[in-house]
């Protein structure tokens, strides 16, 4: 490990949680949703209980072709090769509803309710550093096979390879970014109570419709593999567009701010436009 | 309940009116024009329920006035559960759900103004001869008030959501409701075709009014949609016959080929297999790969795996024993699947950055539909207050090509076929022919002329004869596989220094001819697995 990282320091941090989840929900308030999104809001928030391995390979003049403004190289300007390895039980817990905006607005909303727990990915990544750290060029360059992958890992890749199976023949991606995510979803809202009375009071004849209201859970679906399945496959899209080499991100400092702050802006932003 | 609805809108009598409007404007649509499109039928028989009595159409003539919705009332809130969802991506998007619909306690009043001479005659379209004799054309018109109470209704459905549309089958209706009508003669009889006539509308007309609907909402919002719609119609107008092959074409295709599909055609007809036996399969036409021998060219293709194959775990290494060499092929297969650059490599710093960078590149090429897609390369401005994306203003495909000019040093796919095919055997079988390759190095030797458009080889048609003519003065006149080979310019091939291009499919033949691998239908046990990806 090249980095040293006080974990345990963040991690028991409950202020940076709630900070990291205010600014993630300020975020998803300023962005315009289409008109089928209601809101969208995270209720919970923790990093991880280990940090993330970070390896420095390489510190060296940047390949031509990554600064994206040309006209202004630097003697100075560097390029770092460095792999990041996050392994990690992290907790996100997110909200969003799907709305129906016939034949009124808002007349019907299905709630959905997201909670990663776990994420895995090892990767090469590439950045660049120009115009005195002023620009900063980030790009992902592939995805790293473990030498010893742990027996956990391998039964997770298992089962989903299970599920994929339909995709086996078809050409390699050349980046999946996220090795293993876990997700689970909850699909529409608990029964709320005054609702339940109604229905018992003028529902005597239809078992099913008494098993249900008995049911104080109402009729929520919980870990829809389909549904966890295709969210997975958005957001390795998505980033795979956004970061995967040959794409990149360029981060512009106005001030003085330092690189590690980007990168957890960059991904605070991947998993936002994922949802959609 | 899965679905939530929004309770202020039932409070505060809005969802009444809401719904008030929009049946009138449906019952009323059919008395409003008599044409016979889709939505007058559907909503015709939304008529039943008013018309009752009349079961033959021509309602116009029995509907005085147009139908009122005085009331309508939905006190409970109605419920939309969902009991199992399914989503696939693949062949197409599609959201499979099984719902349910509970709706409870709802009143709707109708009221409207009926003719009720039975004797009116009409004799708009029918001849005169048969004419009954009793006419009695005067019309009757009473009012009629129809009130539908404690409408219950509880349905399973099939939602599928598709691309561009919502279609819902309803599996298991539960309708009931009382019904009182103003004139109390009438209310027996409407009651009873009403409710017969419900199966009818959950089965049919519901179904067909949601999906034209959802149909209409979807091709209004999204202008892909309606470019969708756009390309079937423009098709038929394209239908005019089209020659594909004109004579004059048959004579500047490779007269090989023809032979070779002749025979297979030919094969087809009388079921012999004598004329292909020297063909093999199907596969060893140049240039043809077959889909079942897709996973072979895609596990050659270059990738971090095979590239550092040598460095990966054990099971992927392939082993020379003969026995599980089958299993150790599949779990070589299996390997290819994801993309990674083993561990070790790292370790041992034994990568190359411009090689990984190109094997990606390579791969993204490969990837992109549209040709000229360009990776997204966003800007993001932090340390304002706002923080805005913006895409990127310069052209990355520029940049790409000058990032390629510059790593001219690495390899790329097609350079590593280059030398083989120069230094073939059946080419180097004279040192004159050795010396010809090397001289005729920029033009490059292309086993698939079919790819070439059709005005590009007419272009260079010339040059291509006068350069094969200097070629066959060269060589012996023995190599008449010679005549399969088009020469083209070295700018249409050679990816280095010129814009990217799409990795085009040359070198399987050289595989197969220089190294004995075949693409077609061989045995899977026979088959070496494909060696490691190598400069």
């Amino acid at each position: 490990m090249s980095f040293e990282i006080h974990w345990d320091d963040l991690h028991n941090d409950a202020a940076l949680n709630n900070q990291i989840r205010d600014k993630l929900n300020s975020f998803f308030g300023s962005l315009e949703l289409p008109s089928y999104l209601n809101y969208i809001q995270i209720t919970d928030f923790k990093i991880g209980s280990h940090a993330p391995e970070i390896i420095l390979h390489d510190i060296s003049e940047p390949i031509a072709g990554l600064n994206p403004d040309p006209s202004c190289t630097d003697i100075s300007d560097l390029q770092i090769l460095f792999e990041v390895k996050y392994d990690d039980d992290l907790r996100l817990e997110l909200n969003t509803s799907l709305v129906l905006n016939y034949p009124s607005k808002e007349f019907m909303a299905l709630p959905i309710n997201i909670k990663v727990n776990f994420m895995s990915l090892h990767v090469l990544c590439l950045a660049g550093i120009f115009n005195k750290g002023k620009r900063i060029v980030f790009s992902i360059l592939c995805d790293i096979e473990d030498e010893n992958p742990s027996e956990d890992i391998e039964a997770r890749r298992e089962s989903i390879t299970d599920l994929m199976k339909d995709k086996m023949g078809s050409p390699l991606e050349r980046l999946a970014i996220i090795k293993n995510l876990s997700i689970e979803t909850e699909i529409g809202a608990d029964s709320n109570a005054t609702l339940s009375n109604d229905l018992q009071i003028n529902d005597d004849d239809t078992i099913s419709e008494l098993s249900y209201s008995s049911n104080s859970n109402g009729t929520t679906l919980r870990n829809v593999d389909k549904l966890e399945q295709f969210l997975v496959e958005k957001l390795k899209n998505f980033l795979r567009q956004e970061l995967g080499w040959p794409s990149w991100l360029t981060f512009e400092f106005d001030g003085e701010s330092d690189s590690s702050e980007s990168e957890e802006e960059e991904e605070n932003d991947a998993t936002g436009n994922a949802e959609d | 309940m899965s679905f939530r609805f929004n309770e202020d809108v039932f409070r505060d009598n809005s969802f009444n009116q809401k719904i008030q409007e929009k049946l009138t404007s449906a019952l009323n649509k059919a008395f409003r024009e008599d044409t016979s499109s889709q939505t007058t039928t559907t909503a015709d028989i939304n008529n039943g329920s008013v018309s009752g009595a009349v079961t033959h159409s021509d309602k116009s003539d029995i509907l005085k006035s147009r139908i009122n919705v005085k009331k309508t009332d939905f006190p409970t809130i109605p419920k939309f559960e969902i009991l199992d969802l399914d989503i696939n991506t693949q062949p197409r998007s599609l959201v499979k759900g099984i719902c349910k619909i509970i709706v409870k306690d709802a009143m709707v009043q109708l009221n409207t103004v009926i003719e009720s001479n039975l004797l009116l005659v009409n004799m708009k379209h029918s001849p005169s001869f048969i004419k009954p004799k009793l006419i009695e054309n005067n019309s009757l018109e009473i009012p009629i008030v129809m009130t539908f109470k404690n409408i219950s209704l509880e349905a399973i459905s099939n939602i599928f959501v598709k691309n561009n549309s919502i279609s819902i089958s309803f599996n298991d209706v539960n309708l009931d409701f009382d019904f009182d009508c103003s004139i109390k003669i009438l209310q027996k009889t409407i009651e009873k075709r009403l409710k017969d006539s419900m199966h009818m509308v959950f089965k049919d007309v519901l179904p067909t009014v949601l999906f034209n609907m959802s149909q209409s909402w979807f091709t209004s919002n999204h202008d892909t949609a309606s470019g969708n719609t756009g390309g079937v119609l423009a098709a038929p107008q394209s239908a005019s016959p089209k020659t594909v092959f004109d004579e004059v074409d048959l004579q500047e295709l490779s007269p090989k080929n023809m032979l070779r599909l002749s025979t297979i055609v030919s094969s087809r007809h009388t079921l012999s297999l004598h004329g292909t036996s020297d063909l093999n399969s199907m596969a060893s036409i140049p240039g043809c790969l077959e889909k079942q021998n897709l996973y072979r060219f895609i596990s050659r293709m270059p990738s971090l795996s095979n590239y550092y194959s040598a460095y990966r775990r054990k099971e992927a290494t392939p082993n020379a024993n003969g026995e599980n060499s089958s299993q150790q092929n599949e779990a070589f297969q299996y390997s290819h699947d994801d993309n990674c650059l083993p561990e070790r490599v790292l370790r041992e710093k034994q990568y190359d950055l411009n090689q990984i960078l190109d094997i990606q590149n390579k791969l993204y090429e490969r990837s992109t539909v549209d040709e000229n897609e360009k990776p997204r390369r966003r800007v993001i401005k932090l340390g304002k207050k706002h923080k805005k994306k913006t895409e990127s203003s310069q052209n990355p495909m520029v940049k790409s090509a000058s990032e390629s000019q510059n790593r001219q040093t690495t390899p790329t796919f097609e350079q590593i076929n280059f030398p083989k095919t120069a230094g073939a055997p059946e080419v180097c079988s004279t040192p004159k022919c050795e010396v010809n390759a090397v001289h005729s190095a920029p033009a490059q030797v292309d086993y698939f002329s079919h790819d070439i458009p059709e005005i590009a080889e007419k272009s260079f048609n010339d040059k291509i004869t006068v350069a094969r003519d200097e070629l066959n003065k060269r060589l012996s006149s023995k190599h008449a596989d010679f005549n399969d080979i088009s020469l083209t310019r070295n700018a249409r091939i050679n990816s280095i220094g010129s814009p990217p291009k799409r990795i085009s499919f040359v070198g399987i033949n050289n595989y197969y001819n220089s190294n004995g691998w075949k693409w077609g239908n061989e045995d899977h046990t026979t088959v070496l697995p494909p060696p490691p990806y190598k400069v």
